[in-house]
Formats: C-alpha cells, sequence, structure tokens
C-alpha cells in the first residue's frame, strides 16, 4: 500500500495500540448495544406484525391503555362491533404471556370456538379440541419444544389441567410459541371471564383503506376505551412498542454521545502527546487543513475500527438472545442492512463530531511554541 | 560509504561568488520578545542574506540565533521589524505555510524525524503538500537517501539509527521539495565529531552542489568557519558580521545590493 494520509493516520493509532484499543471497544460497546436493541425492538416488531398477519384481521380492536400487552375488553364489545356496517366478521382472542410449568414465557392464546381466529393453526400432529368444553389445548411447534410436552400430555395453566390434543404449526414464530385454547376455557384459567384484549375484525370491503379507516374511528365511537386500527399500523399504536422505541432511539443517543466523548478524549490525548511532531509537520509546510484531516482520519478510522468489532460483537448477541429458549419464538432479532447502516453512519458521525476539536486544537499548535518546548 | 551527488534543479557554480547577488533575506529591526516581554530575544536585527550564500550564525546559548533562524523561517512572528523574502513582505498575509513547503528545508538539532515512520516514509513527509504522486514521492525519496548514503537503511526506522544517520536523514527530508533555502539549527550539535564533521561535509556539498542558501546556527567557531560569513550574536544583537554588514550599510528592502 502506497504511503498516504490514511496509512500514516493508522500508523498513528497503532502507536499506542492499547489505548486505541480500548477507544475502539468503548465505541464497539456502544454499536453493540446499539445493534441489540434495536434488532431485539425491530425483530419483536417483525414477530408480533408476522402474528397478526397470519390470523387474517383487517383491522384489530384493544382496549386503551396498557404496554405491550392493552388492557382488557369486555367481550360484549364484539357484539357491539359486529353490527357495525362494513364488518364482515369478528373474533375476540385472549392473550397473555406468562410462564407455564418450567418454560418462561409462553403464549396463552384463548381463541372464540369457531371464529376465524383457528384458521391459521394447522395440526401437525393429533388433532383439535373437539369443541370449546373440552378441557384440551394445542401447542405451537415451539410451546412444544420449551414445555416439553408431546400430544397426549397435560399442561397445567395456573389452577387448570389440560390435555394436549395437537401440536400445530400456526405459521408465524409468536403462533409457534403459544399455547391456544378456547376462549371461554383460557377466560377461566387466567380469573379473567368475559374478558378479551383483541378482537380481530374481518371487513367486508378488504382493501379499501378510507372505508376501513372511517370504520375505526366509528367503533372507537361505539365502544368507548377501545383503539381500532388497520391490523398493520397496530404497533405502531401499541404503547409498549412505542416505549420500546424510544428506548431504543435512547440507548442509540446515549451509545453515540459516550462515543464521541470517548474518542475526543482519546484524539486530544493524543494530539496533545505529539504537540511537537504536529510542530514539525507544521514546520516542514504542512497546511493546517492538513493536519486537522490527518487527526480526524485518525478519529474515523479509530470509531471505524468500534463499528467493526461493535457489529460483529452485536451480531453475535443478537444471534444468542434469538436462540435462547427465553426468547426463541416471542421475537427472532432482526439486523437488516438499513441498521448496519445506521450503525456505520453513527460510527462515523461518531469519528467526526470526535475528531473536530483535537483537529481543530492541532492546527492551531505554533511550530515555534512546539519545537522550542523540546 | 558511497554518496552520489545532491539532485539538483540548480545550474552548479562556483560558490565564493555569486554573480546575482540577489537579495533573498532583508529584516529591519527584527525583534522578538518572550514571557510578556521579559525575556528580549532578538533586539532590533538589521540582516541582509544574499542568494547562494552559506551564513552561519554563532553565538552563545540563549544569545537569540535560533530565534533569528525561527523568525526567517516563519516558525515565530517577530514582535517588531520587517521581514522581507525575495522583496515580498513577510506579514501576517504572507503564506507562511505554503513558504516552509515549497522554499524552505529544515534541519534540527534534535533531528525531528518521526518514531512512528521508516526512514523513506520520513523523508516523503514534506511531499504531501507539493503535488507529487505516491510513486514520485518514493522514488524522490529513495533518491535523496542514496545520496546522502543511507540506500541500505531505507526501510529502518528513526530509533534504529545512529545520531549521525539520523541527521543525514534529516537532510535528505529538507531536500525533499528542492528548497532555495536550508536552514540549519545546530545541526550538529548532538552529534560526536566524528558524525559532525560527516553531517558539516554533507551540507557543505549541497551548498557547492545545488547553489542553496544556507543559514546555518551554530555555537561551535569550528563549524562556523566552514561558512562563507560568518555572523556573530550575543545578547540578541548581531555584534559582527564577516559580510561586512554590520555598521556599513542598512538595508533598504529594494531588490538590488546598493554595494
Amino acid at each position: 500500500m502506497s504511503f498516504s494520509m490514511p496509512v500514516i493516520a493508522v500508523r498513528n493509532l497503532m502507536r499506542r495500540p492499547l489505548s486505541t484499543l480500548f477507544t475502539a471497544i468503548g465505541v464497539a460497546i456502544g454499536i453493540t448495544a446499539i445493534i441489540a436493541i434495536s434488532g431485539i425492538s425491530k425483530g419483536l416488531e417483525r414477530t408480533w406484525q408476522r402474528a397478526f398477519e397470519v390470523r387474517g384481521a383487517d383491522v384489530v380492536v384493544v382496549g386503551k391503555g396498557g404496554g405491550l400487552m392493552s388492557n382488557w375488553l369486555d367481550m360484549s364489545v364484539k357484539d357491539r362491533i359486529l353490527r357495525l356496517d362494513g364488518v364482515a366478521d369478528a373474533t375476540a382472542i385472549l392473550w397473555a404471556m406468562q410462564s407455564i410449568e418450567d418454560a418462561p414465557q409462553v403464549v396463552i392464546s384463548g381463541r372464540e370456538w369457531g371464529g376465524f381466529g383457528w384458521q391459521n393453526l394447522k395440526i401437525i400432529q393429533g388433532r383439535m379440541p373437539r369443541d370449546e368444553n373440552e378441557k384440551a389445548a394445542v401447542l405451537g411447534t415451539t410451546a412444544a419444544e420449551v414445555l416439553h410436552k408431546k400430544v397426549g400430555d397435560t399442561l397445567q395453566i395456573e389452577l387448570e389441567e389440560f390435555t394436549i390434543t395437537g401440536i400445530v404449526d400456526g405459521g408465524a414464530p409468536l403462533e409457534n410459541r403459544s399455547v391456544t385454547l378456547a376462549l371461554p376455557l383460557a377466560q377461566k384459567a387466567l380469573g379473567q371471564q368475559g374478558k378479551v384484549n383483541f378482537v380481530n375484525i374481518r371487513l367486508k370491503r378488504a382493501g379499501v383503506e378510507l372505508a376501513a379507516s372511517s370504520l375505526c374511528r366509528e367503533i372507537e365511537s361505539v365502544c368507548p376505551n377501545t383503539r381500532a386500527t388497520l391490523a398493520r399500523d397496530t404497533l405502531n399504536s401499541n404503547r409498549g412498542f412505542r416505549m420500546l422505541r424510544a428506548g431504543s432511539l435512547a440507548i442509540t443517543l446515549l451509545a453515540t454521545v459516550v462515543g464521541v466523548f470517548g474518542v475526543m478524549n482519546t484524539m486530544l490525548m493524543s494530539v496533545f502527546e505529539r504537540t511537537q511532531e504536529i510542530g514539525v509537520l507544521s514546520a516542514l509546510g504542512w497546511k493546517r487543513r492538513r493536519i486537522m484531516v490527518l487527526v480526524l482520519l485518525e478519529s474515523m478510522a479509530l470509531s471505524l475500527m468500534g463499528f467493526a468489532i461493535g457489529l460483529g460483537a452485536g451480531l453475535v448477541l443478537i444471534q444468542v438472545l434469538g436462540r435462547s429458549s427465553l426468547l426463541h419464538g416471542l421475537l427472532e432479532p432482526y439486523v437488516g442492512p438499513e441498521l448496519v447502516f445506521i450503525a456505520l453512519m453513527i460510527a462515523m458521525f461518531v469519528g467526526v463530531a470526535s475528531g473536530l476539536y483535537p483537529a481543530w486544537r492541532g492546527a492551531r499548535v505554533s511550530p515555534g511554541v512546539a519545537l522550542r518546548s523540546s | 560509504m558511497p554518496i552520489s551527488p545532491i539532485m539538483s534543479s540548480v545550474a552548479v557554480s562556483d560558490s565564493s561568488a555569486p554573480a546575482a547577488r540577489l537579495r533573498i533575506f532583508e529584516a529591519e529591526g527584527l525583534s522578538k520578545t518572550y514571557d510578556g516581554g521579559r525575556i528580549q530575544a532578538l533586539q532590533g536585527v538589521d540582516l541582509i542574506i544574499h542568494e547562494g550564500e552559506f551564513v552561519a550564525i554563532l553565538g552563545p546559548s540563549g544569545c537569540g540565533k535560533s530565534t533569528l533562524l525561527n523568525l526567517i523561517g516563519t516558525l515565530e512572528k517577530p514582535c517588531a521589524g520587517m521581514f522581507l523574502y525575495r522583496g515580498r513582505a513577510v506579514n501576517d498575509s504572507f503564506d507562511g505555510q505554503a513558504y516552509r513547503a515549497h522554499d524552505l528545508g529544515f534541519v534540527f538539532q534534535a533531528f525531528h524525524l518521526l518514531p512512528t515512520f521508516s526512514v523513506i516514509e520520513n523523508v516523503q513527509m514534506p511531499m504531501f503538500e507539493t503535488n507529487w504522486t505516491a510513486k514520485e514521492r518514493y522514488q524522490r525519496a529513495n533518491e535523496l537517501l542514496r545520496s546522502v548514503g543511507l540506500t541500505e537503511r531505507l526501510n529502518g526506522f528513526p530509533t534504529q539509527l545512529s545520531g549521525g544517520e539520523r541527521q543525514r536523514v534529516a537532510v535528505a527530508r529538507s531536500l525533499a521539495n528542492r528548497p532555495s533555502v536550508l536552514l540549519a539549527d545546530e545541526p550538529t550539535g548532538n552529534l560526536d565529531s566524528i558524525s559532525a564533521a560527516d553531517v558539516m561535509s554533507l551540507i557543505i556539498r549541497i551548498h557547492r552542489e545545488q547553489r542553496i542558501t544556507i543559514l546555518l546556527v551554530t555555537h561551535d567557531p569550528a563549524v562556523a568557519s566552514r561558512a562563507s560569513r560568518e555572523i556573530r550574536m550575543k545578547d540578541g544583537k548581531i555584534i559582527s558580521d564577516s559580510g561586512g554588514m554590520i555598521g556599513l550599510a542598512r538595508p533598504h528592502f529594494s531588490e538590488e545590493d546598493p554595494q
């Protein structure tokens, strides 16, 4: 490689390898945090969104308030919705996430018997419950895995015991981590008689967005304390997801600020230590601009090094998290090219922002003063 | 040690008889103080230096000789007085960095080579401000190092070299951009007598072959005696000048020497 400014910058960084490494690790931790939290946040959104999609709803009605899980709705809400013009079908769902027996965080999904909520579940083994009175449940494939259950086993939910009649493929990771049973059984087991937290609606004229939007407003007016949205917008209006996104943004900002100050500190130390050398370069005719460019190249290289380490560590962390039984199926972490690009942009920003002040200090070094001090 | 001629873009002629007598530097009342005026490093120095001269500035420590060299090299700004380079006023609107890059070569007592970079890389450092390609920079540095007898040390690092070798690298670096003036501040001050003689011979050879104007600061009369003109300083003033300027004629800031 020919001797050029980037080579000079990298060589200067390699002069104090430990300091460079530790600073790069500081940036890397930030990038890892950004990749992990954004990957989890995005993965959770995609996983949940996919579950909404496979359930085949056009509009989703939830109780106002609450976090990731919305507040409870009275079953009567569904009947009021069904009476509205434009609604083809509606089905109520009770949804809860809790640990069952030894397994952490499994979805309990109580679905109205005969409703379209069951349609996406394809039997792989065994059978569906005979009717809504049979004390039976079907398990998604991941749920069967984490619960270590097979067809014919029993399952304890709170004080109630259920027979597992079948293993199903729900067509989405979250559906596959679900224990699905008839709605009244789930309501009883969870002590929420007459309550649901989702009403999934199919429209007569699906795809007519304006009609759907006006129906949503109508639902909200006839059923106070509900929030009705197009299925694909459900997560955008979910307070839990909004908080997750805000948290993700906060961590990104925090990591950026910490990165900027970390790299700035190292670069300032480096510039102060090299005052005499910078003075020599200035004496040799290097323009201030070139000295600034050199310092900026160094801070950029440092940040990019941090980016590379952080991206690698972030991807490994995401893989490990995604495979852990705690999260498997609940969320499939997702790191797309846009997230990698954003992380790269953040690293570049850290490089430039952290290098500006040290570069300015470097460019202000008076060659005479620097050389006299030697 | 085979040493090839210093590459020159200037015709070689007899150094003892500069034909044109063009003034390269003119200074009048040049003063410099430090520490808020408590230290008077230079007190109203008047000086004319002609192109092609080899001037030794001699004096004890603290006499202001290095300060004078720093002002000429625009490494520092004078507190008072006027200073011209080839008739152009060296003031705030003067581009000192371009002047240092294109017209000057520096050799320092402490060598000031960059320790992280190899010998050949050090020599290339000044060339980043000129329009050399990477290949040309390398070739030029290679030729310069050959000319100072360091062909075997191209990829060595400054810490692996002796003092004399380091100063020869510094001399090669000072010639990188084909300067018209070489400013050498105690170039033999950190060297043993053999290396010092070696470096002085190199500087004299550069002067002889390239007709570069050389200003060499030293406190060693033996070193100074090898220059064609000797300026003695004491307490920030010039006390004698073998070039005959002192007390004879004051610079009048014109293109032609009045003599």
